[in-house]
């Protein structure tokens, strides 16, 4: 990264990006396009049979008895499988064609610990052991990918205080946004001189350049020089928007709300991380596990509908994903334990619909849990693939297998 | 841990191994120290470890008290004994050593800082005072090396703006600040805990932190902090001398040249001027990179 800025530089990259607005269509990238991905991440694992129901098959009623009461209101989706009763919007958009099932997401060794499975989702190395203040994400590295193309704000995190490590990129520092309105520079505007202040403080994050060779002051001065940037353009971008879906007032409702202004207001944002937490499901799970997926559902529907109406839909991809699933037979405390393979949605522009893949053999367990019959990362060369984003420099290498867009 | 860890549910017969895998796996060894079994054997050892509201309860009924092999030792373990095992496995003074100096010193600590330290662990009878104790005498905790070489945490930013100064301010004010820059006390995200140092710090967090500079010096958000920015500057008459005592009292005077250049020029600028100006200028200060370093 380059550190001689001045203020006028951060200013200028504040505007770098060329807005958007209603007439859509960002093309600042030779060749490329303005594609966006939207990671859904649900943690703690969930349960991928009682999301995607195997409806006939009677080892899966048969392995958790008191569990299959999902079967009842589910959603028919042909094939044999059927959606849990909670994912109604989910369930309509893959009837629209607006929506994709991959069966069987998982890499071979799976880890049944949950640090070390997502680690291995976000690093996109089935191999990762530990991380180490040089371990990159695949959304970090794409969003260098784009950033040394010209992107300005190409990645951005949505509603966590810490930056996931799947954002962690090399040499572009990825937002993170909580709350719009803690997303700017305050300053001590009762005394009238706020902008004076504002200024002021920009020039000395603008001068306070560390020396060379210091590497966790590169760091902290480019977050300064992102954030301050990002506020920039957020007081001039965000201003027009106006949700068009009613958004339910949950925790996963008033992150999507935020990252649909986001996605409509031509922030620039190409690569966006989001979360929902609670999935550990090994008490109880039948209510838990409703709640959060109708939780996931109002929410998800909400943003489909948001985007769709605002034109938006047809070039942004959800995926939705767990670390991993859970073990096919429920436990005595009618919860399910940490498994493997899983199912995972994939919604927006351009998806073919249905379910993809083949699903993992409920009579060829490995341990007690599926195995995989789709390695994920050939679900995220897919994904990039879609944004025109270099899989190799992403992956590392090639990974086919998966092709979900029309 | 017992109610984060599911231990509550943990009964003779139907074991739940959350605690014990996430005693081995994040507490006490790490990763490839110990086997699947291990995990299923203690698991057993900890049935009976409940909850009675807030307190611990063992509830002898559920307690699976049969024999146990864990490590290769094989006895009617409790969990007190599975305890006491882990933590004289020799990985677990490497692992503890790691995290200690990790949190204290380095990110990314020596493998000869690590056994040294795990060494002075076991010598100090496993002792974790004593031992963190002499760390933070060492000459390795006032090294060159560790010197701001991490970024700090919420408290460490929100409590050292205060007491850096010699001030006083609301203590609930500061925890919520810290709360809302991520760290919330007594809160971490996970079981696993907080990830530290750089993943403190994104964009959002920095606005936070330098919102909250601003707000406190400013005698807004109920800090009420205590000398005032005036009084706490009022010694120094240029703007060079004012930027300069602004640096010794937040950051020691330790400071780039370049960031010593940014602050005089805007001690000398129309925003360091009149009754909010020294609040002004701790508000910059705040805005180093320097600032975000322990």
């Amino acid at each position: 990264m380059n550190f001689a800025l001045t203020r006028r530089d951060l200013l200028r990259r504040a505007a770098a990006v060329p807005l958007a607005g209603a007439a859509g269509g960002l093309r600042w990238l030779p060749g490329g396009d303005d594609a966006a991905l939207v990671v859904l991440e649900l943690e703690g694992g969930n349960d991928g049979l009682n999301t995607v129901i195997p409806l006939d098959d009677a080892r899966w009623a048969a392995a958790r008895p008191q569990l299959a009461q999902v079967r009842n209101g589910a959603h028919a989706l042909g094939g044999g499988f059927a959606l849990h009763p909670a994912l109604a919007a989910l369930a309509r958009r893959c009837r629209d064609g607006q929506a994709a099932i991959v069966h069987g997401a998982g890499y071979p060794g799976p880890d049944r610990s949950h640090f070390r499975s997502r680690d291995i989702w976000h690093v996109a190395d089935p191999a990762h052991v530990a991380a180490t203040a040089a371990t990159t994400g695949w959304l970090g590295r794409a969003a260098d990918w784009l950033a040394a193309r010209g992107a300005a704000v190409p990645g951005l995190g949505v509603g966590s205080d810490q930056l996931p490590l799947v954002l962690q990129g090399r040499s572009v520092v990825v937002p993170v946004l909580q709350r719009l309105q803690d997303y700017q520079l305050l300053t001590d505007a009762a005394e009238g001189k706020g902008a004076l202040r504002r200024e002021a403080v920009l020039e000395v994050v603008a001068g306070a350049r560390p020396p060379a060779g210091d590497a966790l002051g590169a760091f902290l001065a480019e977050v300064a020089a992102t954030a301050v940037a990002g506020a920039e353009r957020l007081r001039e971008r965000l201003a027009a928007y106006r949700p068009r879906a009613q958004y339910p007032d949950t925790e996963l409702g008033r992150k999507l709300a935020l990252l649909a202004r986001v996605l409509v207001s031509g922030f620039g944002t190409r690569l966006a991380h989001v979360t929902l937490g609670g999935f550990d499901t090994h008490a109880r799970q039948l209510p838990a596990h409703d709640a959060l997926l109708r939780q996931l559902d109002g929410a998800l529907g909400a943003l489909l509908g948001d985007l769709d109406a605002h034109g938006a839909l047809g070039r942004t991809v959800v995926l939705v994903h767990s670390e991993f699933g859970r073990r096919v037979a429920q436990n005595k405390s009618q919860g399910t334990d940490h498994g493997a393979a899983a199912p995972v949605f994939v919604c927006g522009g351009g998806v073919k619909p249905g379910c993809h893949g083949r699903a993992p053999d409920l009579g060829d367990l490995d341990q007690g849990d599926l195995r995989a019959t789709c390695d994920f990362r050939a679900l995220y060369a897919a994904l990039l693939r879609r944004l025109r984003v270099d899989e190799v420099a992403v992956l590392g290498a090639r990974h086919d297998g998966v092709d979900l867009f029309a | 841990m017992v109610r984060w860890l599911d231990n509550d549910t943990n009964r003779k017969g139907r074991p739940n191994e959350n605690f014990a895998r996430e005693l081995f796996e994040l507490f006490a060894l790490g990763r490839g120290h110990y086997t699947e079994a291990d995990v299923r054997e203690a698991a057993r050892a900890f049935t009976g470890w409940h909850l009675d509201g807030e307190c611990f309860r063992f509830a002898a009924g559920q307690h699976d008290g049969g024999a146990k092999t864990v490590f290769g030792h094989a006895g009617a373990f409790g969990g007190e004994q599975i305890v006491a095992l882990t933590v004289q496995r020799p990985e677990s003074a490497r692992f503890l050593a790691r995290k200690w100096l990790a949190a204290f010193v380095h990110p990314e600590p020596e493998p000869a800082e690590v056994e040294a330290l795990a060494r002075a662990y076991e010598a100090n009878d496993r002792d974790v005072g004593r031992t963190l104790a002499a760390l933070l005498r060492s000459r390795l905790f006032f090294s060159a090396r560790a010197f701001r070489s991490m970024v700090a945490g919420p408290l460490d930013f929100v409590v050292g703006a205060v007491r850096s100064l010699g001030a006083r301010a609301a203590p609930v004010r500061l925890a919520a600040a810290a709360a809302a820059m991520g760290q919330a006390l007594g809160e971490p995200p996970s079981v696993e805990g907080w990830r530290g140092d750089r993943a403190w710090l994104t964009s959002a967090t920095w606005l936070l932190r330098v919102n909250f500079a601003a707000e406190l010096f400013a005698g807004r958000g109920g800090y009420a902090l205590a000398p005032a920015p005036d009084a706490l500057l009022a010694d120094a008459r240029t703007p060079d001398e004012r930027a300069d005592l602004a640096l010794e009292l937040l950051l020691d005077g330790v400071a780039s040249d370049a960031a010593r250049r940014a602050l005089r020029a805007f001690a000398a600028g129309p925003a360091a001027q009149g009754r909010s100006g020294a609040g002004a200028l701790l508000h910059a200060v705040l805005s180093l990179p320097e600032a975000h370093r322990r």
